[in-house]
């Protein structure tokens, strides 16, 4: 009998490390797919922005760009993330234009989630909400906020959060990056220490299946932890130069920055179109993408 | 004509008032863009009324061409607001939005009445300040 029981045991034993991988929480959840669906169907106009009558066809307008505001500001709280407006009013792009039009007004969105212990830097993770003209901007930026707010969702479940977190949703991005470039002239008045900051513009094309991920600009440091990471998600990291979205206003003043985007061969061919709509965003690939970047701001802050 | 004579004063009185009036706007954009460290609209508005401030009190050339210039300038600046609404139209999608949706009805009005103004201002630039010289 004791043998038997032994052998039994033995063999669950054996059996364990099977058991704890079937159990294993997938990388990419349905429940993240099912939640990314829900925002970008809001924020594209395929349904309700304010569970009313309010459609949302692009968010470019002041009106249209201030539901959007409102909109963040009550996912943010819905999550638990303590919320502020950053509202700013500017210059034009010159002179001339100045002397016959109104100062540039914007809002950027920023929540926070404070570290459990004491004196962190701060990771901030960022993408634009407003769209082109005429677009309603689905992976040109819906898919930059929806990932933005699963990994804010699961950074607050955290029981221990080693970097303070601010999520930054900007505006008018698609005008010179004015709302970034507000938000970074503000940051570098108060002083705070900034770890890294990690931007994400158009994350939910990929027609040929492949998977990739690119980075542009990354430090060193922090592209090899995407890399080890995407390894891990089976996701190849392609890595380029240059800045092309909300990533430059930070570059410029030197914080450690990097932009999360598509395969650069593999883009939406419907950028600033029409036809940026809800039914071509892969959410597989979306949430593929912010399951790879919340496990990256993890492991940057267990270092 | 001793009728005609005796209601002039007060013509000229608030052909006066709407001359400075057509300040207002500029000033009102002056320290706007001052508000927000931006302030070469203010200092230009400030050296353009100290030139007028100095005209007037010094008269060093005849009043009614600094008021006729200023009416002009008036309806220069309102046409500009005009022609650059079909400049912006015509370049399209690459204008930035910031000032596409500056462009209401409201900013049609305002062009309007100002070179309407400037058009009266210049009309009766004799009466301002009673400046018949």
């Amino acid at each position: 009998m004791k043998r038997y029981l032994l052998k039994q045991c033995c063999s669950f034993i054996a059996v364990l490390p099977v058991i704890a991988f079937a159990i294993q929480e997938p990388a990419v959840s349905g429940g993240t797919i099912a939640y990314q669906k829900e925002l970008i169907s809001a924020l594209t106009g395929k349904a309700a922005i304010d569970g009313g009558t309010t459609f949302l066809t692009q968010r470019s307008s002041p009106k249209e760009r201030e539901l959007t505001v409102q909109y963040l500001l009550g996912q943010l709280d819905k999550i638990g993330v303590s919320t502020s407006e950053h509202r700013y009013t500017t210059t034009n792009s010159n002179v001339f234009l100045d002397l016959f039009y109104a100062p540039v007004r914007g809002c950027n969105v920023v929540g926070e989630l404070r570290a459990t212990i004491k004196d962190r830097p701060y990771v901030i993770l960022g993408a634009h909400y407003d769209t082109e003209r005429g677009s309603p901007g689905a992976i040109d930026n819906a898919t930059g906020i929806a990932l933005l707010l699963a990994v804010v969702k699961k950074w607050a479940r955290l029981k221990e959060r080693r970097l303070n977190f601010k999520v930054v949703f900007f505006d008018q991005e698609e005008d010179d990056e004015i709302g970034s470039r507000e938000y970074v002239k503000m940051l570098k008045k108060t002083g705070i220490e900034v770890h890294s900051v990690h931007v994400v513009d158009l994350i939910g094309w990929d027609a040929d299946g492949d998977q990739t991920i690119a980075l542009q600009s990354p430090p060193k440091k922090v592209a090899d932890v995407y890399k080890t990471i995407g390894g891990q998600l089976g996701t190849a990291i392609e890595v380029f130069g240059g800045a092309a979205s909300d990533n430059k206003s930070f570059l410029e003043h030197g914080y450690a920055t990097v932009l999360v985007t598509d395969e650069l061969e593999d883009m939406t061919p419907y950028y600033h179109s029409p036809n940026d709509v809800y039914d071509t965003v892969d959410f597989e690939y979306l949430a593929l993408s912010s399951e790879l970047v919340f496990r990256t701001l993890k492991a940057l802050a267990d270092e | 004509m001793s009728k005609l004579t005796n209601n002039e004063p007060s013509r000229n009185k608030w052909w006066t008032y709407l001359f400075y009036g057509s300040f207002l706007p500029f000033i009102g954009k002056g320290i706007s863009y001052l508000l927000i460290g931006a302030p070469y609209i203010f200092v230009l508005g400030i050296l353009y009324g100290a030139w007028v401030i100095y005209s007037v009190r010094s008269r060093p050339f005849k009043i009614s061409k600094i008021v006729g210039n200023w009416g002009r300038l008036l309806m220069l600046y309102a046409m500009v607001r005009l022609v650059l609404v079909g400049v912006v139209f015509s370049v399209g999608g690459s204008v930035e939005s910031a000032i596409v949706y500056q462009l209401t009805p409201m900013y049609y009005v305002i062009s309007v009445v100002l070179f309407v103004l400037g058009y009266f201002i210049v009309r009766n630039k004799r009466l301002i300040f009673n400046a018949r010289a």
